[in-house]
């Protein structure tokens, strides 16, 4: 039955939420609101409606959130005091929600002119959501770390059915209770068009453009002129301040939310791959005291480019033993150097840089002396880790 | 110090002459939403062209290095996928907006202000342009076949249709020369052509005028552009860049795998703004196709450039214009139908393949491979265990007169790979070292000797040749064991593939040795485990969770084969990529597959600049700072009027 209560029943309840609070939109457009019973009664009412509408709004985010970014509520509930600290707020709000809603239901019981306006669809909802609520209390009592474990089980079935692609099987192992409240929660959304829930729509957004009101008070004393009918004086421009409030606003979001990624994905170091050992050859023929450079061929990947490339690197066998593997690529502005047999030095043609056999700068302009590589020698031959470093500066930094 | 610099600067240059210009119109009628839609489209074209413009830092047009490019700047460039997926999207919405705005337009009669209609037509023209040319340049399989498709129908064009696809492709061929013009007919070309006209229609408007509504008496009420009908612009801009903001994290673009004209296994179909013309030009066969392919484009063009010169009645009034509303739902409606059918549609490479049916019929049937296949079935050393004809070997069973009747081509080139995979005692060799096409070959032969006898005419059976001893085995490559771990992985594993490709050509390829879903556990005698690896869960040294480490891991073994250890093993992994029985192309494919079965992503985002639902969370929350501060000034212009 899996596939009925967490995929049909959601869709199903879904399809006549929309297509039904369509229909009664149209149909019967002066009945899409609260029904509010405020003017027949307003001292319970206020205890009732601000706890409930405070609680029931956050916790319905605090569900909503989980679906739609996974990661984000994982990261906040990934410090322990943090992830203590959301499930006491939703617990605290769960409760006020609950005292709300039971204040709502004991004044439509107990004062008679709210309970003449009650419908027997009114009824329905109240039972409906005060059950919702309570499973939803015991849950969080009894089922420790539900604002973590939501996120691995009922709301990656919640994404699924609104991504089209239903997993009844990521609920149905869950306890009945919170099955019970993920059945419920969609009995509730196709009750949508037929109760006063429908007032979630009227919050008033088109405020934002409708044209200007004048609002006065239409009671007694109006006709002693207490209270200005407000006049044009002004009304244009402060319509006018706000509309370009809009305005810049608005494209001041768009702007922002597309120019900051722009800008990070120009200014973008790509870090170079992995070093490898390369083999550049024999190092039984080389000459004592003496630099030979060295061409050898290595695979390199930069970005979306693999292929063979040509490097070459001077290559020094010391009188006193060993080697010295130098970089080709001039300290001080990167221009290629070259050995000079007749001088005995290193010599750069682009400013003049002079280094000795060792690679220690003894005039020029360079700021640190030649740049040795990684190498080891194998069975007489020769591998050499190719790396590049910054040049114009003193340190010896990788790039 | 700042206003001194600033009136230097107006004092020099007319900023308010311009401003005023732009922002002061007086609008025939209040302002309404349904203006907006001209300017979410400018809107949009901004959008698509900075986002153009930023990918062309990574983006390179060269038929080797596209679609890889690509791939990098979205997988390893912070926010290129947020730059790209935009960009699709946005490319998507400006065709749906510019729609709209057509539907409207036509709806208030506006079309009446000829000259701004006739260059709205040039900027739908360029626009749908824009969409070819663009949906090319990846290098993909969808947009290579689309400018293939779009190039050849230029070319059916009567007279000048030869020139127009020389002009386009830079040759006769889909090759470097078609992408580098693709890539500037593009950028260089239509991307600036419809700039200027986008600016032309503006200044055409301006001048003429807008139509307004249509109530006389409703156009008596002046509204102003700034800042009345500017505040719904950019409410209705921001909520349809909202929506692609939204489509582009949730809904972003696949991987269609890189352009291969060897892959058979991929339908190739246009975008779904093309579909109507795909379903219409079906209409058109044979002799008539040049008729459809010139034809069907120009009457919907030509429509829409003598509307405003065969409706010149006055009357705006859609409820007053009967005929002008019929027309638009005809020819809406039959876009629409067009494209849904063309969404339905097979297309033409899924036709059913009858052949098996024919022969189960005792009918002949001559297939295109036959006669290739009849040679490959003697050099193979088929016949020493199977008849044709009543000749051959007796080892395995007669293959003509309707053994094979029910038996799809699927079946029979799974056979060939695994005869396991049907008869798990079967002692006949695999022959998956044979490539796609020879394996189809050796298929359509052995479909057309389902008759009982010869047909007249027809080349004797090759059982007569079958004196060839079979000790080598058959004739393929045998790949000694201990080259594998040293061969370095192909292009295959910097190419990220599609998955849903990779499905059915695993399900042809490799199906029949490693099980459906690569969960099979075939025995292959001779080999120390006895058994075909299982590649769900594959082998747990081949596995990485970055999905590039595990494509080349693979890889090594589709592109070199790999021989099992132990005596003699019946089956070996035959070297797909050395013996180019598959293109790198389709082993990419193979690969993403192989990778998504074991739970990696081959597109995964290995550097997205920031999580894409975290970046989606993080512009709600610069949309409900925006909102809280429109909310400000309203409570600020709100408690001004009051007090006054």
């Amino acid at each position: 039955m899996a596939p009925v209560y967490f995929a049909v029943i959601p869709y199903a309840a879904m399809v006549i939420a929309v297509a039904g609070g369509i229909y009664r939109y149209f149909a019967d457009r002066f009945s899409y609101s609260s029904f509010s019973s405020q003017l027949l009664e307003d001292q319970t009412l206020f205890w009732g409606s601000v706890p409930w509408h405070y609680g029931i709004t956050i916790i319905l985010f605090a569900h909503v959130i989980p679906i739609f970014a996974p990661s984000l509520w994982v990261w906040l509930h990934s410090d322990p005091m943090r992830m203590l600290i959301f499930e006491l707020i939703g617990s605290a709000l769960g409760l006020l929600a609950i005292f709300g809603l039971l204040a709502l239901i004991l004044r439509r019981i107990l004062s008679r002119r709210a309970a003449a306006v009650t419908s027997v669809m009114d009824w329905v909802l109240l039972a409906g959501l005060l059950l919702q609520v309570s499973a939803g209390a015991y849950i969080t009592l009894f089922y420790r770390w539900g604002s973590m474990w939501y996120v691995y089980t009922a709301a990656p079935w919640l994404r699924s059915l609104f991504m089209f692609s239903p997993r009844p099987d990521l609920i149905t192992a869950l306890p009945w209770v919170v099955r019970f409240h993920a059945l419920n929660a969609f009995v509730l959304i196709g009750l949508f068009p037929f109760t006063r829930l429908v007032h979630i729509f009227t919050v008033p957004v088109s405020y934002l453009w409708r044209p200007y009101q004048v609002v006065i008070w239409n009671g007694p004393g109006r006709e002693a002129g207490a209270i200005g009918t407000g006049g044009n004086g002004g009304g244009v421009t402060r319509r006018g301040f706000f509309r370009k409030a809009v305005i810049w606003a608005l494209s001041g979001a768009a702007g922002i939310v597309t120019a900051v990624p722009a800008l990070r994905f120009i200014i973008n170091a790509q870090p170079l791959s992995g070093l490898v050992w390369s083999k550049v050859g024999d190092v039984g023929p080389l000459p004592v005291d003496s630099p030979v450079s060295m061409n050898f061929e290595m695979r390199s990947t930069e970005a979306y480019m693999h292929q063979m490339v040509l490097h070459d690197v001077w290559v020094v066998r010391r009188s006193a033993g060993g080697f010295a593997v130098f970089s080709p690529i001039c300290p001080h502005l990167g221009c290629h150097y070259k050995w000079d047999p007749e001088m005995a030095h290193f010599e750069c043609p682009c400013h003049g840089s002079v280094f000795t056999i060792d690679g220690r700068v003894i005039a020029g302009p360079a700021p640190r002396p030649l740049d040795t590589l990684p190498y080891r020698i194998e069975n007489g031959t020769l591998y050499v880790k190719w790396e590049r470093f910054q040049v114009g500066i003193p340190k010896k930094v990788r790039v | 110090m700042l206003d001194r610099i600033w009136g230097w600067f107006t004092g020099r240059w007319p900023y308010y002459k311009v401003r005023d210009f732009l922002l002061e119109e007086e609008l025939p009628g209040p302002p309404s939403f349904a203006y907006t839609f001209g300017s979410t489209v400018l809107l949009i074209f901004a959008l698509q062209a900075a986002t153009g413009i930023a990918q062309l830092f990574y983006y390179v047009p060269a038929i080797d290095h596209a679609y890889n490019s690509l791939a990098f700047l979205r997988r390893q460039v912070p926010f290129g996928w947020l730059i790209h997926n935009l960009h699709y999207w946005g490319a998507n919405m400006m065709v749906i907006m510019v729609s709209l705005h057509m539907v409207q337009v036509y709806t208030w009669g506006a079309y009446k202000i000829q000259l701004t209609w006739l260059i709205g037509v040039v900027l739908l023209l360029a626009t749908m342009a824009m969409s070819v040319t663009g949906a090319t340049l990846p290098w993909g399989q969808g947009g290579y076949w689309a400018g293939e498709v779009s190039t050849s129908i230029a070319g059916e064009v009567p007279v000048v249709g030869g020139i127009l696809e020389t002009v386009m492709r830079g040759g006769h061929v889909m090759g470097q020369l078609a992408l580098s013009r693709f890539f500037v007919f593009h950028i260089g070309i239509f991307a600036p052509l419809l700039a200027l006209f986008i600016g032309a229609h503006i200044l055409s408007f301006r001048h003429s005028g807008i139509a307004g509504p249509w109530d006389p008496s409703k156009r008596a009420i002046k509204g102003r552009f700034w800042p009345d009908q500017a505040m719904k612009d950019v409410i209705m801009g921001s909520a349809v860049f909202f929506i692609m903001l939204t489509l582009s994290v949730y809904w972003p673009p696949g991987f269609g795998g890189a352009a291969d004209t060897l892959n058979t296994m991929y339908v190739p179909k246009p975008e779904w703004n093309f579909l109507f013309i795909y379903q219409a030009l079906k209409y058109f066969r044979g002799p008539m196709e040049p008729v459809g392919a010139a034809g069907v484009p120009a009457v919907l063009i030509g429509l829409l450039v003598l509307l405003p010169f065969i409706d010149k009645s006055p009357e705006r009034n859609p409820f007053k214009r009967p005929v002008a509303m019929a027309c638009l739902l005809v020819y809406a409606g039959v876009v629409i139908a067009f494209t849904i059918m063309g969404y339905l549609s097979p297309g033409f490479a899924q036709m059913p393949a009858a052949p098996a049916k024919k022969a189960a019929a005792g009918k002949v049937v001559e297939l295109p491979g036959a006669k290739k296949g009849g040679e490959l079935f003697r050099s193979q050393g088929c016949p020493l265990c199977h008849r044709i004809y009543g000749k051959g070997g007796t080892t395995g069973p007669q293959l003509s007169g309707g053994t094979l009747a029910g038996k799809s081509r699927v079946w029979v080139i799974a056979q060939l790979r695994n005869p396991k995979s049907h008869f798990p005692d079967s002692i006949m060799p695999s022959y998956a070292g044979l490539s796609g096409g020879d394996l189809n070959a050796l298929a359509d032969y052995l479909f057309s000797v389902q008759g009982g006898a010869p047909p007249p005419g027809a080349p004797p059976a090759p059982a007569a040749m079958a004196a060839r001893p079979m000790k080598a085995g058959p004739n393929i490559r045998v790949i000694p064991p201990e080259t594998i771990p040293e061969a370095p992985s192909g292009d295959a594993a910097f190419i990220v593939g599609n998955a849903e490709n990779g499905e059915e050509l695993f399900r042809q390829q490799c199906g029949s040795c490693h099980g459906a879903g690569g969960r099979g556990n075939m025995p292959n005698p001779g080999s120390l485990s006895g058994r075909i690896p299982a590649l769900e869960p594959i082998a747990r040294q081949l596995f990485s969770p970055q999905p590039d480490i595990f494509a080349r891991n693979v890889d090594k073994y589709i592109q070199h084969g790999a021989v099992p250890p132990g005596r003699a093993p019946a089956f070996y992994m035959p070297d797909f990529g050395d013996s180019w029985s598959l293109t790198q192309q389709e082993i990419a494919n193979i690969e993403a597959y192989v990778l998504r079965i074991n739970g990696v992503d081959r597109g995964k985002l290995l550097n997205p600049g920031m999580r894409p639902a975290d970046f989606f969370i993080a512009a709600i929350i610069v949309f409900m700072i925006a909102i809280s501060l429109i909310v400000l000034a309203g409570a600020r212009a709100g408690r001004g009027e009051k007090g006054s």
